[in-house]
Parts: C-alpha cells; sequence; structure tokens
C-alpha cells in the first residue's frame, strides 16, 4: 500500500517534470526557429523578464519577509551599466549585463549594512527611498549625462530573438536558482523565518545571514533582468530606471500571482503582461484598472490565484515541502 | 557543583522599559532549577535575555564556559539553549515535523537526512508521532505546546527552558505535561522550569528561585523558599492589588 | 544666506504639516499611508477646481475640502483598512500603495501632467527685513496656518474625549477596547483627520509651489521623514522635522536639497531603527 504511494507520487513527479521539459524546450525552439512573429517574441520577452523580476521580489518578500519598495534601484544601476559600459567604453553588451548584476549585487550588499538594521516598514520605505535618492542623483550627475539618459551601443545589434533567448535563459536559471534555495538547509529556515522569525532564531537559524543571501541573490537577478530589458529598450532615463512604476508592476505580479509561492511570479507575470498589453488601447486607464485588480485580490484572495490554488487542491508544480517519510 | 549558566548583575528590557535589574543567579549541570514569581516579574523576559532575543543592558551570562552576554540568538541555541514559549510559536504554515526539522537542521546542525531519526525520536517522546504531516497552525493548545518541547529537543540542547508549559491547560492535560517533563528530566537534561503551579513546583524541582521586579529575591530549597515570609509577602502584595 | 534660513524656516512650518497626519496614522493606526503624499495632491487639485469654478480663494476652499477629506479618510479606514489591519501590516501596506498608483493616474488622466499652482491675491508682497533679507507674505501666512493647525490638532487630542480616546487606542488598543472605546471607529477618526491635514497641506503647498499628478511621492517622502525624526505625539519633534527638511531643500538647492533629505532619512533610519516610537 505504503509502495503503490510512493511510485504514484514518483510518477506524478516525473509527469510534471516531462511538461515542464517539453513547455521549455518548445520556448526555445520555436524562438530560435524564428516561429514566433516579432510582437510574440517581444511578449514573451516582456514575460521572461517580468517572471525573474517577480520571482525575486518574491523571494525577498513571500521568504524573508522583507518587503523592497526599491527594485528599481537594481534595475536602474544595471540599466546604466549597460549603457556606460556599450557606449562610453565600447565594451560588449554581454559584459555590461554581467557587470550589471555585479554592480546591483554590490548596490545590495551596500544597503544591507545600513537597512537591515531597520525591521518592516522601515526596511520598505528606506529601500523606496534609497531608490528615489539613486533617481536624484542620476538626474544630476554628469558622467551619465544627468537627465538626457543614455543609449546602448551594439555593433551589430543583438535582434530581439537573441534577446529572447537570454531572457527566457534568465528566467528560468532565477526559478532553478530560488528552488534550490528553498530545497536547501537555508531554505528550510527562511520557511520558518517567514512565519516567526524570532522563534526561529531561537532554534538556530540564522536570520541575518539567509535574509542577506536572498538580498544580493535579488539583487542580482534583478540587475540583470533590467540590463536585459534596457539591451531590448536600447536607451534608459533615470526617471524610467529608477521609476516606481517598477515596483508596482512587481508587486502587483506577486501579490496576483500569490506571494509565497514559486509558481505565484510566473502565473502573475503572464496575467500582468497579457492585461498591460490589452490595456495600452486605454492610455492613462491601464495603471488605474491594475491598481484596482491588485487591491480587490489583496482584499478577496489573500494568497493570491497560486497560493489559492495550493491551499484548496493541495496542488503545487514546485513543492519544498518536507516529510518525515523522506 | 558544576556551573552550566550564570546570570551576573544583569539588567535587560524592552526599549526603554527595563523589566530585570540586577538578576543573578546560577545553574548546575544536570539539576532542574524551578524559578517563580507573579505576573509581570519578568520571568520570560528572563529567557528572552538568556537566549539573545533581547540584549542586556548591563553584566554578563556565561553558559557552559562561554560568555554568551553578546551572541546572537541562533549562535546561542547551537551552544545548546533549547526554549520553549509561554505562548507557543509554531512556523504554522509547516508541519509538525517541519517544525522539529528546522529546529534538528538549524539548531542541532544536522543534515536533513541525519536529521529525520532524531526528530522521530522527539516527537515519539512529546507524542506528536501522529500528528507529523499536520500543519502546525491546526494543532490544539496542548499538542502546540508540545510541539514547543519537541522544537525544543530537537536542537539537541543541553539545557531546556520551559515557560509555563502547564499553563492554560486542563487538570487532565497538565498531568500529561507533567509527566513528560518528569521524563525528560530522567533522561538527564538540565532544565529551567517556570510555573506558577506551586506544588509541581516544590516536588519536582532541585532548587528553586523566586523572582520579584525583576531580581532574584530567594534561591533556595524548594521548600525553604516556599516556606520564606519574603516570598510569602511577594504573592500577598500581588493578591492585595488584584 | 539670511534669505535662505528665513525660507527654509518658513518651509519647516508646511513640511511639518505635510507630515503630521502620516505620523499621526503611523502612530495610532499602525499603518504606513503610502498613499499620503497623493491625498495631499489630491486635495490640492480639489482645492484648484473649487476655487476656479466658485472664484473663491484657495484659502477658503478648505471649508470644503477639510470636512471632504475626513469623510473620504473615514470611509477608506472603516471600508477597507480595518478589515485588512486583522491579517497583519503588509497587506494593508501594499493596498495603501495600490491607492496611490490610483489616486496619482487618475489625476494624471484627469489634470494631464501640466504643473498647476493656486494663485492668492498677495502673492507677490513681502516685509522687508532691512539689510537680512524680506519675509514673503505668501510663505508666512502658510508656516503660521501650518503650526496652527498642529496645535489645534494637539489641542484636539488632549482635550476632547475623541482625542483622548484615539490617544488611549494608540497607547494600548486592548485597554483601550476594555474600557469602552471603539477601536475600529476611533480608527476612522484619526484616518479622517490625517486626510483633513493631508487638506490644508495639499492648499499650503499648492499655494507655494507649482504641483503636478505625481509630485506626491516627493511629498510622502517629507512626511516619512517627520515620522522618523519627529515622533509622535510630540508637536517640537515635527516641527523640528519639518525645520530640517526645510532647510535642507533650501540650502541644497532643488535637486541636491531633495538628496540631502534622503540622506537624513536614511541615517535616522538606520540609527533609530524603531523610529523613535519606542516609548
Ligand atoms: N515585548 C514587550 N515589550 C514591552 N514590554 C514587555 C514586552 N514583553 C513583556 N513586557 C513587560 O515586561 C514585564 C515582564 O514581563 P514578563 O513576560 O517577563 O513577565 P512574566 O514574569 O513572564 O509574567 P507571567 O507570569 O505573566 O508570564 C511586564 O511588565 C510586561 O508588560
Ligand atoms: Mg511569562
Amino acid at each position: 500500500m505504503n509502495k503503490t504511494k510512493v511510485t504514484k507520487k514518483t510518477g506524478k513527479k516525473i509527469l510534471r517534470f516531462g511538461v515542464l521539459v517539453v513547455l521549455i524546450v518548445l520556448l526555445y525552439v520555436l524562438g530560435l526557429a524564428g516561429l514566433f512573429s516579432t510582437n510574440a517574441m517581444r511578449i514573451l520577452l516582456n514575460i521572461a523578464l517580468y517572471v525573474t523580476l517577480g520571482t525575486m521580489w518574491n523571494l525577498m518578500s513571500g521568504f524573508t519577509g522583507m518587503t523592497s519598495l526599491g527594485q528599481q534601484a537594481f534595475i536602474g544601476i544595471a540599466g546604466y551599466t549597460l549603457c556606460v559600459i556599450t557606449s562610453t567604453y565600447n565594451l560588449p553588451f554581454w559584459i555590461g549585463i554581467v557587470l550589471g548584476g555585479l554592480f546591483s549585487a554590490i548596490l545590495a550588499l551596500l544597503m544591507s549594512m545600513v537597512l537591515f538594521r531597520m525591521r518592516g516598514m522601515y526596511f520598505a520605505i528606506a529601500t523606496w527611498v534609497t531608490a528615489e535618492a539613486l533617481k536624484t542623483f542620476f538626474t544630476s550627475w554628469k558622467f551619465v549625462k544627468m537627465g538626457a539618459g543614455m543609449s546602448v551601443k551594439a555593433r551589430p545589434y543583438p535582434g530581439v530573438s537573441l534577446i529572447y533567448v537570454i531572457a527566457l535563459s534568465l528566467s528560468i536559471i532565477a526559478i532553478l536558482v530560488v528552488y534550490s534555495l528553498l530545497k536547501s538547509k537555508t531554505g528550510l529556515g527562511l520557511n520558518a523565518m517567514r512565519d516567526d522569525a524570532d522563534a526561529a532564531s531561537s532554534v538556530g537559524v540564522n536570520i541575518f545571514r539567509s535574509r542577506l543571501l536572498c538580498f544580493v541573490v535579488s539583487g542580482f537577478f534583478t540587475g540583470i533582468a533590467g540590463a536585459i530589458f534596457y539591451l531590448n529598450r536600447g536607451s534608459i532615463f533615470p526617471s524610467g530606471g529608477f521609476g516606481t512604476e517598477w515596483t508596482v508592476a512587481i508587486v502587483f505580479i506577486v501579490i496576483i500571482g500569490g506571494i509565497g509561492t514559486i509558481e505565484g511570479p510566473i502565473l502573475g507575470a503572464i496575467i500582468y503582461v497579457a492585461l498591460s498589453e490589452y490595456l495600452s488601447k486605454y492610455p492613462g486607464y491601464s495603471m488605474i484598472i491594475l491598481g484596482f485588480i491588485a487591491i480587490v485580490v489583496i482584499v478577496a484572495l489573500p494568497y493570491g490565484i497560486a497560493g489559492t490554488i495550493e491551499r484548496k487542491l493541495n496542488l503545487t508544480v514546485f513543492s519544498t515541502r518536507r516529510t518525515l517519510e523522506g | 557543583m558544576d556551573t552550566l549558566l550564570s546570570f551576573k548583575n544583569v539588567d535587560a528590557g524592552y526599549g526603554r522599559v527595563k523589566v530585570l535589574s540586577d538578576l543573578n543567579f546560577e545553574v548546575y549541570r544536570g539539576e532542574v532549577f524551578g524559578v517563580i514569581g507573579p505576573n509581570g516579574c519578568g520571568k520570560t523576559t528572563m529567557f528572552n535575555a538568556l537566549i539573545g532575543l533581547i540584549q542586556p543592558t548591563k553584566g554578563e551570562i556565561h553558559f557552559d564556559g562561554h560568555n554568551i552576554t553578546n551572541m546572537s540568538a541562533n549562535a546561542r541555541c547551537n551552544l545548546g539553549l533549547g526554549r520553549t514559549y509561554q505562548v507557543p510559536r509554531p512556523f504554522e504554515n509547516m508541519s509538525v515535523f517541519e517544525n522539529v526539522l528546522v529546529a534538528a537542521v538549524h539548531g542541532a546542525g544536522l543534515s536533513e537526512q541525519a536529521a529525520r531519526p532524531e526528530c522521530q525520536r522527539a516527537l515519539e517522546i512529546t507524542g506528536l508521532y501522529d500528528k507529523h504531516a499536520v500543519r502546525s497552525g491546526e494543532l490544539t493548545l496542548l499538542d502546540r505546546k508540545r510541539l514547543e518541547i519537541a522544537r525544543a529537543l530537537g536542537t539537541a540542547p543541553k539545557m531546556l527552558l520551559l515557560d509555563e508549559v502547564a499553563a492554560g491547560l486542563t487538570e487532565a492535560e497538565v498531568q500529561d505535561v507533567m509527566a513528560l517533563v518528569a521524563n525528560l528530566k530522567a533522561e538527564g537534561f538540565t532544565i529551567i522550569w517556570i510555573e506558577h503551579v506551586i506544588e509541581t513546583m516544590v516536588n519536582s524541582t532541585n532548587r528553586l528561585m523566586c523572582m520579584s521586579e525583576g531580581t532574584d529575591l530567594l534561591i533556595g530549597d524548594p521548600r525553604e523558599v516556599m516556606a520564606s515570609e519574603q516570598v510569602e509577602a511577594v504573592y500577598l502584595g500581588v493578591e492585595e492589588d488584584e | 544666506m539670511a534669505q535662505q534660513l528665513i525660507n527654509g524656516i518658513l518651509l519647516g512650518g508646511v513640511y511639518a504639516l505635510v507630515g503630521v497626519g502620516m505620523t499621526m496614522i503611523f502612530g495610532i493606526v499602525q499603518l504606513t499611508n503610502l498613499a499620503h503624499g497623493e491625498f495631499i495632491i489630491l486635495a490640492a487639485y480639489l482645492s484648484s477646481v473649487i476655487s476656479v469654478g466658485l472664484g473663491l480663494s484657495p484659502l477658503l476652499t478648505l471649508i470644503i475640502t477639510v470636512p471632504l477629506m475626513f469623510v473620504i479618510g473615514y470611509i477608506l479606514q472603516n471600508v477597507l483598512i480595518n478589515k485588512l489591519m486583522e491579517r497583519g501590516s503588509e497587506p494593508a501596506l501594499l493596498v495603501t500603495f495600490g491607492l496611490s498608483i490610483i489616486i496619482q493616474n487618475a489625476l494624471l488622466l484627469i489634470f494631464s501632467a501640466d504643473a498647476n499652482r493656486l494663485i492668492v491675491s498677495f502673492q507677490a508682497l513681502s516685509i522687508p527685513l532691512g539689510g537680512m533679507g524680506r519675509i514673503p507674505v505668501l510663505n508666512l501666512v502658510v508656516c503660521l496656518i501650518g503650526i496652527a493647525t498642529l496645535f489645534v490638532l494637539n489641542l484636539f487630542l488632549k482635550k476632547t474625549y475623541i482625542g483622548r480616546s484615539i490617544r488611549a487606542t494608540s497607547d494600548d488598543k486592548v485597554a483601550a477596547a476594555l474600557m469602552g472605546v471603539n477601536v475600529k471607529q476611533t480608527y476612522g477618526i484619526a484616518m479622517g483627520l490625517a486626510l483633513a491635514t493631508a487638506a490644508i497641506a495639499g492648499t499650503m503647498v499648492g499655494m507655494i509651489y507649482p504641483f503636478y499628478p505625481s509630485t506626491g511621492s516627493g511629498y510622502l517622502i517629507i512626511a516619512f521623514g517627520v515620522v522618523v525624526i519627529g515622533g509622535m505625539g510630540s508637536i517640537t519633534g515635527t516641527l523640528v522635522a519639518g525645520f530640517i527638511f526645510g532647510l535642507a531643500q533650501v540650502l541644497g538647492g532643488s535637486n541636491y536639497g531633495l538628496l540631502i533629505g534622503y540622506l537624513v532619512l536614511i541615517v535616522m533610519l538606520a540609527v533609530r531603527p524603531q523610529g523613535l516610537f519606542a516609548k
């Protein structure tokens, strides 16, 4: 009886795994073979980037309980790094992307020295203030041409299909990194911290180290995603790169999708990009409508779509549950 | 006597509120050290200072040869301090087993594989084995209290800190918990035990400390402490207020 | 230099007013209202519409905007936030974030991104101070109204029954509930009062500075600064915080002033991680 249960479980696992692999292979092959229209590719590219951004915010807010409202700090820094590296120093764009991620990770490290002394709302406020301060600073910094913005230089300029493949790979790596992090010893502690940080520390969970790890990982990937976004866009301005709109989108994605689940940001990103595409016909209204939807979901579906499904149907794709049977 | 823990002139509190003032006591290896005192005298706060949820503003705490006064809570847990909370604080979204697993992996430093048998043992001792897959947020108060103990045991402690594990339970449930603590005592754990039930305190502890207004009023043989006029005055003083 | 000091101090009175509503909500309801800046700008636009429509002086529009904003706050708290607060502080925080987006974009839709300004008759008047510079009448009036509002609010909280129950709730909501205070109702009134101060603040900043739908976030940061530096329930603290930000803004110029403000704020947050509320 026990054995059939186990094989049934493994069967299910293999099935889920198979479906995922087929899906991913399809996304690659169709993209590389040029079977998507440019428009479809652009949409998928955006979804992939938002999946990464959402996954990384979720790692912070959903698992360590640190709500950041300043993810745009990483996006802006990385976007500007890409521009400076390619147009000021004439280096290849991929160096710009990698350095963008590294500078974002370093920024996260620097921020942590000051910001980790704060809890809850103070942390949220301070991340946002940091991003606003960076925006103001970049607006008056000659080296990055102040408010006039900068552009990305690359010859030949990578086509949308190449950027799409990079973004898709990034999102897959981001999900895998978060998933294996949650499956690790640290991840076990994160799950505990999320419920009660004090109690977690008193059973030996190193809260500071776990938070730092998540913050730096989150900064790194958010930066890379930002750099790829600006590689596709071609130019950056302080108001956009460090814009609050980034956090709005990210929070919307994770809240709608389901905070504290791995599936949530994926679902949320698809919904967000689809909605924004649809709402782009009604300029001016889209942010208002997104705001309303977010409030309705926060009120009516406290665990988001994925969280509600997980609770009601006991259904997950990426489970980080541990059982006594092993 | 082999001293495992000592508080030396400790002051501690929350923000600007000072709760502990000039607290001094020692706990010997292998003993059950009882702590009594009127509500709000700082017993739980003493645990908070001991495990590092709050930092002393004065004085020193030594445990097992280490000065732990300024150590982080997780480091103190790793040294062998296992604590239960008066108001249980389970990781509500995790299963009973996962709760104990966190303690065994992070507190005792085991791999998840090596931790499984240890968790199973902690669950068996506390009578929670049948409920290992239940989400801990759904447990009854009695089971939450048991889980507190199981989780503390999971960290492989040298010293167990029990904060009113019997409070709020029915008469029969209290008997269950008492038997459990007697078991732990027999296993040789050093225990600090906070409880209001005077009878058990007198019968099951080796030494007893009565706290009053954040300081150690009297420490000694349980019967002598209970018989002292000072202790009587503290409790009577409280009753007059109520 | 003397002139800048004068300007900075006068600005401080308004900034204290910008922050006092945020401080109240933070201290009493234990909510960070991320939409406070947008409510201030919303009030500025309301004032503008009413003063143009009815041909009133912006100062007189307060008769309408203050009660209106009070009602909005009261309803918002009772219909939405009170319920969310039962689930912890995060959902409510995110909802105020959503509100700020909605208000900002709705204003953008209705009024476009162009600068707006509230015009009063004594716009250009100033009092000469010998060789020390001049005191602009408008800034003086605005500063005095700010300080007066703070004192009236303080008096209200100390002397009236509702005020005292608000303070009791903020000290210990369980005890207050036991003493018969309707906690949720009290929160509603507190939010109403906070938005009433936002209404006054909106008119004041609208008279001395141009405003756009997106200027709310700048005022939110100032309000944060007042929360963190000033401390709740202390009129002096709120005023001092206002003056610090006013001076930083004036001395540092439009760009660096804001940057200095941010840095002061982050350092304050780091040095006092729990804020100044630890009683
Ligand atoms: N987190 C806190 N912040 C501020 N004050 C606190 C906090 N926790 C406890 N106190 C205060 O510290 C004092 C001591 O509380 P403590 O919980 O240590 O008492 P206790 O002896 O454990 O009481 P009891 O027998 O009721 O459990 C009380 O006055 C209490 O109000
Ligand atoms: Mg206690």
